[in-house]
């Protein structure tokens, strides 16, 4: 082998040496990359920092791991990840948009440089914590570019499986948080106003339909009235001008209406007097729906109605009286004169039957003006009365009417049944039940009169009075309200006052009333009168009867 | 001797005009227009009987009768009124012990005579 030879193997040895060190040290660094990558792959690594002649230089990875990493970036809490030094090493959109600095701002700095500078320590004490390994979250203040601070509730995690340890970091907007819990709870408000508020209330949409109703509003209407027309469910009509119905139109055009009354026909019940105020519903300036309110005013008109009514009687009852009164002197002195004429012995024959004719006459008028007053006065002595025959006496009064209705009148009396009160209150008793009993049966039917003794369970002596009719029935839901003031199913004629003055009487002559009925079958009344009354036995002298008399009158 | 008669209403047509029915009926009869000016005509005339309506401006016709009752007993009230509202008063009255009738108006004339001549008889002349 010659020595050139020997040289050549040794150089080649040598190279060959130094390739297998240069291919170990490849192999290495192979290795890692190949670890670096798998853990890119793995999503292990957010970015990487890269020396450059302008200092180290961030590079985000996008790779296997873009899904999540998208989902992150559309995340609507702000994001980043930091060493665990607090230097940020990746954020996303969102939390730039937060603190309106550039994303690429962000990376890389100082996370505490992110928050206003109260919010710094407790960064700093949230990062050492997190480096701990506690999770830890709190209510801090974002520094935005524009200096201005920002409701944030971040929370922070060391993710320790990672190597370098990193640390996560979401931040969530609290004003945008608190906005909605503003909303919300403001929306709960609202609704539970709706809910509870007395007034029936509905919210129409632009078109005048009802897109929201509260409890009192549907059982007004009686159904849901939820996505129908106003105008539909509830078709009502102008009180002052019934040929109009009522239109929210206007309210949708933008007009405030306040405090309408209006009458709402129902179908098997009657009409409803309602108060209805409307107000537009506007987003700017256009109007996109309105506001209803309705009050049910039926009770409120009925009392208006019946307390006029009974004013009315009542001032006609004092008209009468006092006209009564005003004639009664010139009639006294016409018929003094009339006489003085008529007994002249001058007096020709002729004259004299025309002064009979005028007493005649006179005598009619006066007795007109006598009635007229007996209907306004009352005796106020409490007398021995005898049922039968007050009852008799009422009968008479309603004959012709019981009659023109084929209304028959079944009579059973016991031998002498007395009782002490005011003879005027118990004709009115007998006179309001034997009314009800003749509208309870329209036409044709039967009322029952029966009056006897009884012994009450006291051993007292006393005179039942009951009275039953043919007649429609009493549905048992009003059962309760029959006697209280102003309650009536009469509509057009009732004052609701009848049986409220008839317990009055009533109990003020020591009587009970029990009422039993049955729809379609008829009522029965029974009053038990005491046969000796308290009246007679405290001798009460009523001073004033008149306002009493009065609300008799009506009744 | 005429039977006197005093008649009192605040009505002067009324009251001239029913003393002159009982003139022409053989009674001496006078008319005032108020219970007050009664008072002193009753003290000198010693009427037998006084008719008086009730409801006046001033003293009422109760109060008037309740007086005589209680002053005069010999002396016969009858009353008469256009005036639905005397109830009340009759029962004051009959609280004191007073018993008094009262006529509504408008009285016939026969029957007012015929009332009032009742009335002479039970006071005895």
């Amino acid at each position: 082998m010659d020595e050139l030879a020997i040289n050549q193997l040794a150089v080649l040895r040598n190279e060959l040496a130094s390739l297998r060190i240069k291919l170990a040290a490849a192999e290495h660094e192979l290795a890692e990359a190949q670890q670096i990558i798998s853990a890119i792959r793995a999503g292990e690594v957010d970015a990487v920092v890269v020396s450059g002649p302008e200092g180290d230089q961030i590079f985000t990875l996008q790779g296997a791991e873009h899904a999540y990493r998208a989902l992150v970036e559309e995340m609507s809490e702000g994001a980043a990840t930091l060493g665990v030094d607090g230097t940020v090493l990746y954020c996303n959109q969102r939390l730039a948009d937060l603190i309106q600095i550039p994303m690429e701002h962000i990376i890389g700095a100082p996370v505490a440089d992110l928050f206003s500078r109260d919010s710094m320590s407790l960064v700093e004490a949230l990062l050492s914590q997190a480096q701990e390994g506690l999770p830890h979250s709190s209510e801090l203040e974002l520094r935005a570019g524009d200096g201005s601070a920002a409701p944030v509730y971040v929370s922070l995690r060391a993710m320790t499986s990672l190597e370098p340890i990193t640390i996560c970091m979401v931040v969530t907007d609290l004003k945008e948080r608190k906005r909605n819990d503003e909303l919300l709870a403001a929306g709960k408000l609202a609704t539970s106003i709706l809910e509870s508020a007395a007034e029936a209330i509905a919210v129409c949409d632009q078109e005048g339909f009802i897109i929201k109703a509260n409890d009192a509003f549907e059982q007004l209407c009686g159904s849901n009235p939820v996505w129908q027309p106003f105008e539909k469910v509830m078709p009502i009509q102008l009180i002052d001008d019934p040929t109009r119905s009522f239109s929210i139109a206007a309210a949708l055009q933008g007009d405030v209406i306040r405090a309408l009354e209006v009458t709402f026909p129902k179908e098997e019940a009657p009409p409803i007097s309602l108060l209805i105020s409307a107000s537009p519903i506007r987003d700017g300036a256009a109007v996109i729906g309105c506001v209803l309110t309705a009050t049910d005013i039926t009770e409120r008109k009925r009392a208006q109605a019946a307390v006029l009514r009974s004013e009315k009687l009542a001032s006609v009852g004092r008209m009468a009286s006092t006209i009564a009164h005003e004639i009664n002197n010139p009639l006294e002195i016409i018929g003094q004169s009339v006489y003085l004429a008529k007994i002249q012995p001058s007096i020709p024959h002729e004259a004299k039957s025309f002064l009979d004719l005028a007493v005649a006459e006179l005598e009619r008028v006066a007795h007109i003006t006598k009635q007229t007053l007996a209907f306004h006065k009352e005796s106020s002595t409490a007398t021995e009365i005898d049922l039968r025959e007050l009852t008799d006496d009422v009968l008479k009064f309603f004959n012709p009417r019981l009659m023109v209705r084929g209304v028959v009148v079944e009579k059973r009396y016991g031998e002498v049944e007395r009782i002490e009160g005011f003879a005027g209150e118990i004709r009115q008793i007998v006179s309001n039940l034997l009314s009800n009993s003749m509208d309870a049966i329209d036409t044709n039917g039967r009322i029952w009169l029966r009056i006897h003794s009884t012994t009450r369970r006291d051993g007292r002596q006393g005179v039942r009075f009951v009275i039953a009719d043919s007649g429609s029935g009493i549905r048992p839901e009003v059962m309760k309200t029959i006697f209280e003031p102003f309650f009536t199913t009469k509509e057009v004629i009732g004052t609701g006052l009848g049986l409220w003055v008839t317990r009055q009487i009533a109990e003020k002559h020591g009587a009970t009333i029990r009422v039993r009925s049955k729809i379609r079958s008829g009522t029965v009344f029974a009053i038990d009168f005491p046969a000796v009354s308290p009246l007679m036995a405290a001798s009460i002298v009523e001073q004033d009867t008149r306002a009493y008399e009065e609300t008799n009158s009506c009744g | 001797m005429k039977k006197r008669i005093l008649v009192v209403d605040d009505e002067p047509v009324l009251a001239d005009t029913l003393a002159t029915i009982f003139r022409y009926a053989g009674y001496e009869a006078t008319a005032v227009y108020s219970c007050e000016a009664a008072l002193p005509i009753i003290e000198t005339l010693q009427p037998l009987i006084v008719v008086s309506d009730v409801v006046m401006p001033g003293m009422n016709g109760i109060a008037l009768a309740t007086k005589i009752q209680t002053s005069y007993p010999s002396c016969g009230v009858l009353l008469f009124s256009g005036n639905a509202d005397t109830q009340s008063l009759l029962e004051l009255a009959r609280r004191d012990g007073h018993e008094f009738e009262i006529l509504a108006k408008p009285v016939s004339p026969p029957y007012m005579l015929q009332k009032v001549a009742t009335l002479a008889e039970l006071h005895g002349l």
